[in-house]
């Protein structure tokens, strides 16, 4: 848990590093082996989705400023706004962008909120509840995901009604 | 607040930042889920309301905040020596150019918009 050293954060790193060397944790010449080909590291899916948190927050970002001209043109005036609407529901590739950005900022949101019970409640911090929890999260995202594929796309009727 | 360091001081800002933009979505949410089939006077009048433009405008602030930050961390990680050799200062640099553009261009953008 992160909140209970907030206050003697200075002096808690002090001490495990005088720990370490009183304890000769560190060696003078630092030779352990670095491996940065992710391709060859068995990530364990903590830790994958806490890099995926990344790529999406970053595609959000990028993306943002598409989202800003949304919604200026739909407060614009009301020919503007059912214009935007109509060519919505007729142009597949706006709706499966607006979707593909939802689906990442909602990802990032709820792994966020994953990341946030570790630090303030200390949940999710061995390996097996980290993995059951981060595994709960992606369920969450996937199944929102579902409901707003099937609403943008009006897949209602064809799943429900026959 | 005054006695604890810089990068403390970011650490909380960020997730002070972050649980703002998740209230701020769910309360959107919301309103799409109440809303059954939106037309342009429920739109307008939503953002014509002046609780609303304080809310999205705290909104867009938080954004502005909170991926100056996070754009940081990630910059700092990857836009290193390690990957990209005597240039990264300059890969580095402009990433960082290129990240305030879009943020400054986002908050005047929704400012006019709002306001």
């Amino acid at each position: 848990m992160v909140f209970d050293h907030l206050r003697n954060y200075n002096e808690c790193a002090l001490n495990a590093l005088t720990k370490a060397i009183s304890t000769r944790k560190v060696i003078e010449k630092d030779n352990r082996p670095v491996n940065l080909n992710l391709l060859t590291i068995n990530l364990p899916i903590i830790g994958l989705s806490s890099f995926l948190h990344r790529i999406s927050g970053l595609a959000v970002f990028i993306c943002f400023p598409l989202l800003v001209w949304l919604l200026s043109i739909s407060l614009e005036s009301e020919e503007r706004f059912s214009n935007l609407q109509n060519s919505f529901q007729e142009i597949t590739l706006f709706k499966l962008i607006i979707f593909l950005l939802f689906v990442g900022f909602t990802y990032h949101l709820l792994i966020g909120v994953k990341k946030l019970l570790g630090e303030v409640f200390g949940l999710g911090e061995t390996l097996k509840s980290g993995s059951l929890l981060t595994w709960l999260f992606l369920g969450l995202t996937l199944f929102i995901s579902l409901i707003v594929f099937v609403d943008i796309f009006n897949l209602r009727e064809v799943l429900f009604l026959r | 607040m005054s006695k604890l360091g810089a990068g403390t001081k970011d650490f909380i800002i960020i997730r002070v930042c972050a649980v703002l933009i998740l209230i701020y979505s769910i309360y959107l949410a919301a309103f799409f889920i109440s809303t059954e089939g939106i037309n342009y006077k429920v739109w307008s009048s939503f953002f014509q309301n002046p609780i609303n433009k304080i809310l999205t405008s705290a909104f867009f602030l938080s954004f502005a905040i909170h991926t100056w930050r996070g754009t940081w961390a990630v910059a700092t990680d990857y836009l290193t020596p390690k990957f990209f050799g005597h240039f990264s200062k300059y890969v580095y640099l402009t990433f960082r150019l290129f990240v305030a553009a879009v943020i400054a261009l986002v908050l005047t953008w929704s400012f006019f918009i709002i306001w």
